[in-house]
Protein backbone atom coordinates (compact mmCIF):
# COMPACT_ATOMS: atom_id res chain seq x y z
CA UNK A 1 0.00 0.00 0.00
CA UNK A 2 1.41 4.08 -1.21
CA UNK A 3 1.53 6.00 1.85
CA UNK A 4 0.11 9.07 2.03
CA UNK A 5 3.59 10.75 2.11
CA UNK A 6 4.94 8.60 -1.01
CA UNK A 7 1.46 9.44 -2.91
CA UNK A 8 2.45 13.40 -2.26
CA UNK A 9 6.00 12.74 -3.56
CA UNK A 10 4.76 10.88 -6.41
CA UNK A 11 2.32 13.36 -7.20
CA UNK A 12 4.78 16.59 -6.46
CA UNK A 13 8.18 15.21 -8.37
CA UNK A 14 5.88 13.79 -11.16
CA UNK A 15 7.63 16.47 -13.47
CA UNK A 16 10.80 15.49 -12.01
CA UNK A 17 11.31 11.42 -12.44
CA UNK A 18 14.97 11.64 -11.95
CA UNK A 19 14.47 13.30 -8.04
CA UNK A 20 11.88 10.95 -7.66
CA UNK A 21 13.50 8.02 -9.08
CA UNK A 22 16.97 8.52 -6.21
CA UNK A 23 14.88 9.68 -3.89
CA UNK A 24 12.59 6.16 -3.80
CA UNK A 25 16.36 4.21 -4.23
CA UNK A 26 18.33 6.26 -1.19
CA UNK A 27 14.69 5.51 0.63
CA UNK A 28 15.29 1.30 -0.01
CA UNK A 29 19.05 1.61 0.62
CA UNK A 30 17.94 3.08 4.18
CA UNK A 31 15.77 0.46 5.10
CA UNK A 32 17.99 -2.29 3.82
CA UNK A 33 21.14 -1.10 4.89
CA UNK A 34 20.24 0.10 8.47
CA UNK A 35 19.02 -2.22 11.57
CA UNK A 36 14.53 -1.88 10.47
CA UNK A 37 13.33 -1.92 13.62
CA UNK A 38 15.91 0.52 14.44
CA UNK A 39 14.82 2.85 11.98
CA UNK A 40 11.06 2.13 11.94
CA UNK A 41 11.15 3.42 15.70
CA UNK A 42 13.03 6.77 14.93
CA UNK A 43 11.03 7.38 11.92
CA UNK A 44 7.45 7.13 13.91
CA UNK A 45 9.23 9.37 16.86
CA UNK A 46 9.82 11.78 13.74
CA UNK A 47 6.53 11.72 12.73
CA UNK A 48 4.97 12.32 16.20
CA UNK A 49 7.46 15.24 16.72
CA UNK A 50 6.54 16.91 13.01
CA UNK A 51 2.95 16.00 13.65
CA UNK A 52 2.76 13.71 10.72
CA UNK A 53 -0.07 11.57 11.03
CA UNK A 54 0.09 9.58 8.04
CA UNK A 55 3.22 8.75 8.79
CA UNK A 56 1.68 7.35 12.20
CA UNK A 57 -1.18 5.26 10.45
CA UNK A 58 2.22 3.79 8.17
CA UNK A 59 3.68 0.50 8.99
CA UNK A 60 7.41 -0.45 7.38
CA UNK A 61 7.00 -4.10 5.95
CA UNK A 62 10.54 -4.94 7.05
CA UNK A 63 10.39 -3.50 10.49
CA UNK A 64 7.98 -6.11 11.60
CA UNK A 65 7.27 -4.14 15.07
CA UNK A 66 5.85 -5.01 17.49
CA UNK A 67 2.68 -3.26 18.79
CA UNK A 68 3.78 -2.94 22.56
CA UNK A 69 6.88 -1.30 20.75
CA UNK A 70 4.78 1.21 18.39
CA UNK A 71 2.78 2.51 20.96
CA UNK A 72 5.05 3.17 23.43
CA UNK A 73 7.44 4.93 21.00
CA UNK A 74 6.70 8.58 23.14
CA UNK A 75 7.66 6.85 25.85
CA UNK A 76 10.84 5.59 24.92
CA UNK A 77 12.58 7.25 27.69
CA UNK A 78 11.08 5.22 30.72
CA UNK A 79 9.83 2.20 29.13
CA UNK A 80 11.99 -0.97 29.99
CA UNK A 81 10.51 -2.13 26.45
CA UNK A 82 13.68 0.10 24.57
CA UNK A 83 16.67 -1.71 24.57
CA UNK A 84 19.87 0.79 25.26
CA UNK A 85 20.60 1.39 21.41
CA UNK A 86 17.23 2.21 20.76
CA UNK A 87 16.87 4.82 23.14
CA UNK A 88 20.63 5.95 22.37
CA UNK A 89 19.02 6.26 18.79
CA UNK A 90 15.72 7.70 19.81
CA UNK A 91 17.31 10.29 21.57
CA UNK A 92 19.99 11.02 18.75
CA UNK A 93 16.64 11.42 16.76
CA UNK A 94 14.53 14.05 18.84
CA UNK A 95 17.62 16.24 18.81
CA UNK A 96 18.43 15.63 15.26
CA UNK A 97 14.80 17.06 14.34
CA UNK A 98 14.66 19.59 16.64
CA UNK A 99 17.88 21.29 16.60
CA UNK A 100 20.17 19.20 14.38
CA UNK A 101 23.08 22.10 14.71
CA UNK A 102 23.33 22.05 18.58
CA UNK A 103 22.72 18.07 18.79
CA UNK A 104 24.53 17.09 22.13
CA UNK A 105 28.46 15.59 21.64
CA UNK A 106 27.38 12.87 24.46
CA UNK A 107 23.99 12.14 22.64
CA UNK A 108 26.20 11.74 19.30
CA UNK A 109 29.11 9.57 20.85
CA UNK A 110 26.54 7.13 22.70
CA UNK A 111 25.16 5.94 19.64
CA UNK A 112 28.44 5.49 17.92
CA UNK A 113 29.52 3.67 21.27
CA UNK A 114 26.52 1.11 21.26
CA UNK A 115 25.66 0.40 17.93
CA UNK A 116 29.40 0.61 16.01
CA UNK A 117 30.72 3.53 14.34
CA UNK A 118 30.03 2.19 10.43
CA UNK A 119 26.39 1.77 12.11
CA UNK A 120 26.24 5.03 12.87
CA UNK A 121 27.30 6.64 9.84
CA UNK A 122 24.78 4.37 8.19
CA UNK A 123 22.23 5.39 10.70
CA UNK A 124 21.94 9.09 10.70
CA UNK A 125 22.72 9.12 6.67
CA UNK A 126 19.29 6.67 7.04
CA UNK A 127 17.81 9.13 9.02
CA UNK A 128 18.09 11.95 6.93
CA UNK A 129 16.48 10.43 4.36
CA UNK A 130 13.83 9.30 6.69
CA UNK A 131 13.25 12.94 7.82
CA UNK A 132 13.57 14.49 4.34
CA UNK A 133 10.58 12.30 3.11
CA UNK A 134 8.35 13.15 5.66
CA UNK A 135 9.14 17.05 6.19
CA UNK A 136 8.65 17.30 2.17
CA UNK A 137 5.59 15.96 1.74
CA UNK A 138 4.37 17.48 4.88
CA UNK A 139 5.20 21.14 3.52
CA UNK A 140 2.94 20.25 0.64
CA UNK A 141 0.09 18.41 2.14
CA UNK A 142 -0.09 21.65 3.74
CA UNK A 143 0.68 24.56 1.04
CA UNK A 144 -1.69 22.51 -1.51
CA UNK A 145 -4.13 21.64 1.40
CA UNK A 146 -4.06 17.60 0.94
CA UNK A 147 -5.31 15.44 3.55
CA UNK A 148 -2.76 13.97 5.64
CA UNK B 1 37.13 27.81 13.26
CA UNK B 2 35.61 24.52 14.02
CA UNK B 3 36.23 23.64 17.77
CA UNK B 4 33.27 20.79 17.81
CA UNK B 5 35.29 17.49 19.29
CA UNK B 6 34.88 14.55 16.39
CA UNK B 7 32.15 12.33 17.43
CA UNK B 8 32.83 9.77 14.68
CA UNK B 9 36.20 8.06 13.87
CA UNK B 10 37.66 9.70 10.95
CA UNK B 11 37.24 8.79 7.81
CA UNK B 12 33.94 6.40 8.41
CA UNK B 13 31.47 7.20 6.04
CA UNK B 14 27.36 5.75 5.15
CA UNK B 15 27.69 2.30 3.41
CA UNK B 16 28.54 2.88 -0.66
CA UNK B 17 24.95 1.10 -1.09
CA UNK B 18 23.29 4.09 1.20
CA UNK B 19 26.01 6.61 0.12
CA UNK B 20 25.61 6.72 -3.76
CA UNK B 21 21.64 7.16 -3.82
CA UNK B 22 21.83 9.65 -1.28
CA UNK B 23 24.94 12.09 -3.03
CA UNK B 24 22.46 11.18 -6.33
CA UNK B 25 19.26 12.46 -4.79
CA UNK B 26 21.06 15.87 -3.74
CA UNK B 27 22.86 15.98 -6.79
CA UNK B 28 18.73 15.40 -8.90
CA UNK B 29 17.75 18.19 -6.46
CA UNK B 30 20.66 20.63 -7.29
CA UNK B 31 19.73 20.53 -10.95
CA UNK B 32 16.52 21.11 -10.65
CA UNK B 33 16.62 24.96 -12.52
CA UNK B 34 12.60 26.60 -11.92
CA UNK B 35 13.93 28.26 -9.07
CA UNK B 36 15.58 31.80 -9.57
CA UNK B 37 19.41 31.40 -8.75
CA UNK B 38 19.05 34.50 -5.87
CA UNK B 39 16.05 32.71 -3.60
CA UNK B 40 18.35 29.23 -4.54
CA UNK B 41 21.20 31.02 -3.27
CA UNK B 42 19.36 32.49 0.26
CA UNK B 43 17.37 29.39 0.59
CA UNK B 44 20.85 27.49 0.49
CA UNK B 45 22.73 30.08 3.29
CA UNK B 46 19.21 29.65 5.40
CA UNK B 47 20.24 25.88 5.42
CA UNK B 48 23.56 26.33 5.90
CA UNK B 49 22.87 28.14 9.31
CA UNK B 50 20.18 25.97 10.07
CA UNK B 51 22.65 22.98 9.98
CA UNK B 52 25.67 24.97 11.05
CA UNK B 53 27.23 23.46 8.15
CA UNK B 54 30.62 25.51 7.33
CA UNK B 55 31.23 24.52 3.97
Amino acid sequence: MTSATQHSLNTHLAEFPDVLAELGLAHDAAWSTVNPEILELCRLRIAQLLGATSELAHRTPEAALHNDKYNSVAQWPTSSLFSEAEQACLSFTEEFVIDVANLGHATAVNVGELIGQQEFADFVSALLVIEQRIRISLAWQNLFGEAQ
Amino acid sequence: MNTRQPRITPRTYAAAPLRTPLGAWQAAVVRMSALDPVTTELVRLRCARYHDCKT
